[in-house]
């Protein structure tokens, strides 16, 4: 499979940015990940060839980092924080209530393509454990309902 | 711009800010990460609401977190060109009494009042006289809280950049001298001397230089670089300058944690300002210097705390450890000499190139001068951000700054140095922090979290959390780190589970040994700490997981059960609805409910009990009925014909 032509204007779009950067790779695989929510292995191959790279060196990276996926994750990605100030805080019940509203475990996304759940390492909230970050948003002072009810305002709204 | 044009955008900035500060009305908003997680949207709506209602005028000023964080949402009130009163723990409720009190009645309302900041007047105490401030001494701080982080003229009417305009009119080498007579050792945990490391540095030969700053702060339990990205950024900058000057480089790095994106948008605000300044790019302040920097966003691997490491993710390669020699100073990014330094070490630049070596020296003890931030967490009164000089005692932090142990709990154990690092005990807290101080104690100073333990901590649990964060975090190039935290996580996952002998404890001693000095990076080298600290200091607890069964802090789910007592029990049955595995059911002794009718009482069955504490939760507080028990200890008390209380 091949990248579509509007993938691949955007992918030129990124790779003429990164032209400009002394240290391209990690900014073009977080572009990939943002846009597709996934690095696709097409894509990648397109970079590497884009860029004169072996596709093992684009995929090396992309398989190391927790932030990077090679499938897509959902359209909002959960990461309830495992740091230790919010484990002794009783996080690990912010996450089972979690798991039990989305009916998903960690590292799995729901069937509508809408939540994916991870356990991230300490997020640094560590005054306000425990805490989870919602693509980029962070919420904090959490118990097992209102954590519920962040979820369920998001599925309220449609998702937007 | 030239050196004369900032002189200029500086006095215009002065001006800019005595007009703020001898402004009538004035609303400065703690609108870093932990002020709007605490709800400071709602305050500002409610000030906007008031404000327009009563056509106040008010003049509204994000700015960074004073580290009280514990205090927050927070608002200082600035009346009259008065230093401006500070109030914490705000919701938007309270605002307009609040408001009216203070702008229509000129009468400052007690409640929330935490201080003036700045001198104390008309009865109301300075903020510097809290029990949290007293103590510090803020010189990375000094702005954060203070200034608005994203204004550079803020930052330029607080002495910002001056540091720097005095570095550029020095021989780079000048500069380093005043970084070797400050003294000030790497603030990221090692504590190398940095006047040194920038010296091979600029020693190192290469066509080009990197100057990276390690902003990927991850250890649990610390958020001190997040705090001074989000509350400061200006000041990296400047210090980032400082040290691209001194060591001869062209381009530098931030590196940071995609998990802060309150401290990308900032750093990404300030640079592009700095640019448009040109305090950035070609022919910085006039002198022929040029030097920019960029933002590397970090992709969720702890690893790339490590220098190496650092250097391979940045180069879009996997975050991977390299043996050293050759050092980044020799040969690092992309081959070229490189110098890495923690965010903290480079915002204490402008300070010391402003105010002197010998200033900065004067500060701390013999072995570690200035001062150290700690991100204060865990189980005490006051949590937050504090920064205080070398030398001062994890007592008086503790409880001075902290205010102690919350909910009357006692003291047990204070964690310093994340994962790397280890627990200490009660007997341990006159030790002062410096390097030396900590190291002798069995921990290190880290880059800055320290995390309070009270009596509900099982410190065998502290020690499975960090060696399975590390075991996690591990990047598996070598075995030792590979196998051995697998190992070391498995043998404490069985004392846990009650299931533990002498042959654990000591093959977790052992293998303790192996992985501190066959891994090849410091993640491994020092993965050990935490539960060589722990056997050090609380061996008893070991032994009583693994001898007796029992965990004292009632934390080990192996080891506890939970109990209903059925003279406190008023059957309504909420335990049971709540119950996720249906270990609760009724047993048929009546008792008599408020409401007059007759209930049968609860009770639990340990075999199908998967000890998850709802029921505990979930029980009423009028009755608090249920108990988490240790099994060995009813046993005890049983032969001894206790009454099991």
């Amino acid at each position: 499979m091949a990248p579509s032509t509007e993938e691949k204007q955007f992918l030129d779009k990124i790779l003429e940015e990164a032209s400009q950067l002394d240290s391209p790779v990690m900014f073009i695989l977080h572009k990939m990940q943002n846009e597709y929510r996934s690095i696709k292995e097409d894509h990648a191959e397109y970079i590497a060839r884009s860029m004169g790279k072996p596709l093992s060196e684009i995929y090396s990276a992309a398989t190391f980092y927790d932030e990077f996926k090679t499938s897509p994750t959902g359209k909002y990605v959960v990461k309830v924080c495992r740091g230790i100030v919010c484990h002794s805080r009783n996080s690990i019940q912010v996450l089972n209530a979690v798991r039990a509203r989305l009916d998903i475990d960690d590292g799995e996304t729901t069937k509508d393509g809408l939540f994916t759940l991870e356990e991230a390492s300490c997020i640094g909230q560590c005054d306000g454990g425990p805490a989870m970050i919602i693509n980029g948003t962070v919420f904090r002072d959490l118990d097992p309902d209102l954590a519920v009810s962040i979820i369920d305002r998001i599925i309220g709204s449609g998702g937007a | 711009m030239s050196m004369t044009g900032i002189e200029e955008m500086r006095k215009i900035s002065e001006q800019r800010w005595s007009d703020l500060k001898g402004a009538e009305k004035v609303a400065y908003i703690g609108a870093a990460s932990c002020g709007h997680a605490a709800g400071i949207v709602k305050v500002i709506r409610a000030i906007d609401e008031f404000n327009e209602k009563n056509g106040l005028g008010i003049e509204k000023v994000e700015v960074g977190c004073l580290g009280m964080c514990s205090f927050e949402p927070m608002v200082y009130f600035q009346k009259n060109g008065k230093d401006p009163v500070v109030y914490g723990n705000l919701d938007g409720e309270r605002i307009p009494t609040l408001l009216d009190g203070i702008f229509n009645k000129d009468h400052y309302p007690i409640e929330g009042l935490l201080g003036v900041l700045g001198e104390g007047y008309d009865d109301l105490p300075s903020i510097y006289d809290h029990p949290m401030m007293r103590p510090q001494r803020r010189i990375i701080l000094e702005n954060v809280g203070r200034i608005d982080p994203t204004n550079l003229e803020h930052y330029l009417a607080n002495d910002g950049f001056k540091g720097l305009e005095k570095a550029l009119k020095m021989d780079p080498q000048e500069v380093i001298d005043i970084v070797k007579g400050s003294e000030l050792r790497g603030r990221g945990g090692a504590g190398f001397p940095t006047g040194m490391k920038w010296q091979f540095c600029r020693n190192a030969k290469g066509e080009k230089k990197y100057l990276i700053c390690n902003a990927d702060e991850g250890d649990p339990g610390a958020f001190m670089d997040r705090s001074v990205l989000e509350g400061d950024p200006f000041r990296l900058i400047e210090g980032m300058i400082i040290g691209a000057y001194a060591m001869g480089t062209q381009l530098g790095y931030i590196y940071v944690r995609k998990e802060y994106p309150l401290a990308i948008f900032r750093l990404h605000i300030a640079i592009r300002e700095c640019r448009e300044k040109g305090i950035l790019g070609k022919d910085i302040l006039g002198s022929e210097f040029d030097f920019d920097i960029e933002i590397m966003e970090g992709a969720g691997a702890f690893v790339c705390g490590e220098e190496t490491a650092l250097i391979a993710s940045i180069m879009g390669k996997r975050g991977m450890p390299q043996p050293r020699p050759p050092f980044p100073a020799q040969k690092g990014l992309w081959g070229y000499p490189t110098n890495i330094n923690n965010v903290k070490t480079l915002s204490t630049m402008p300070s010391i190139m402003r105010k002197g070596a010998d200033w900065y020296s004067s500060i701390g003890t013999k072995g570690t001068r200035g001062t150290a931030v700690f991100a204060l967490t865990g189980k005490l009164k006051n949590s937050g951000l504090v920064e205080i000089p070398m030398g001062t005692t994890l007592r008086e932090i503790i409880f001075d700054i902290g205010g102690g142990m919350d909910e009357g709990k006692s003291f047990k154990a204070v964690q310093t140095g994340g994962p790397s690092g280890g627990c200490l005990p009660a007997d341990a807290l006159d030790y002062i922090v410096d390097f030396e101080s900590l190291k002798d104690a069995g921990t290190i100073m880290g880059s800055g979290g320290m995390i309070v333990m009270d009596e509900d901590t099982c410190v065998v649990d502290v020690a499975h959390y960090f060696i399975s964060f590390t075991q996690e975090e591990s990047c598996g190039k070598c075995s030792p780190c590979r196998i051995g935290t697998k190992q070391m996580l498995d043998l404490l996952t069985k004392i846990k589970a009650g299931d533990g002998t002498r042959k654990e404890l000591d093959e977790l001693a052992s293998l303790a040994w192996t992985i501190q000095n066959g891994s090849l990076c410091a993640l491994g080298q020092t993965a050990p700490n935490p539960i060589l600290t722990t056997l050090r200091y609380f061996m008893d607890e070991f032994r009583e997981h693994v001898f007796e069964k029992k965990c004292r802090a009632r934390v080990c789910k192996a080891l506890i059960q939970y109990e209903i007592n059925e003279l406190k029990c008023i059957g309504c049955g909420a335990c049971e609805r709540r119950c996720p595995v249906k270990a609760i059911s009724e047993k048929p002794v009546k008792v008599t409910t408020i409401k007059g009718s007759k209930n049968n009482i609860r009770v639990i069955d340990p075999g199908t009990c998967i000890r998850c504490g709802l029921c505990l939760e979930t029980c009423p507080p009028s009755a608090n009925a249920i108990s988490k028990v240790s099994p060995i200890d009813r046993k005890d008390e049983k032969k001894q014909g206790g009454d099991g209380k």
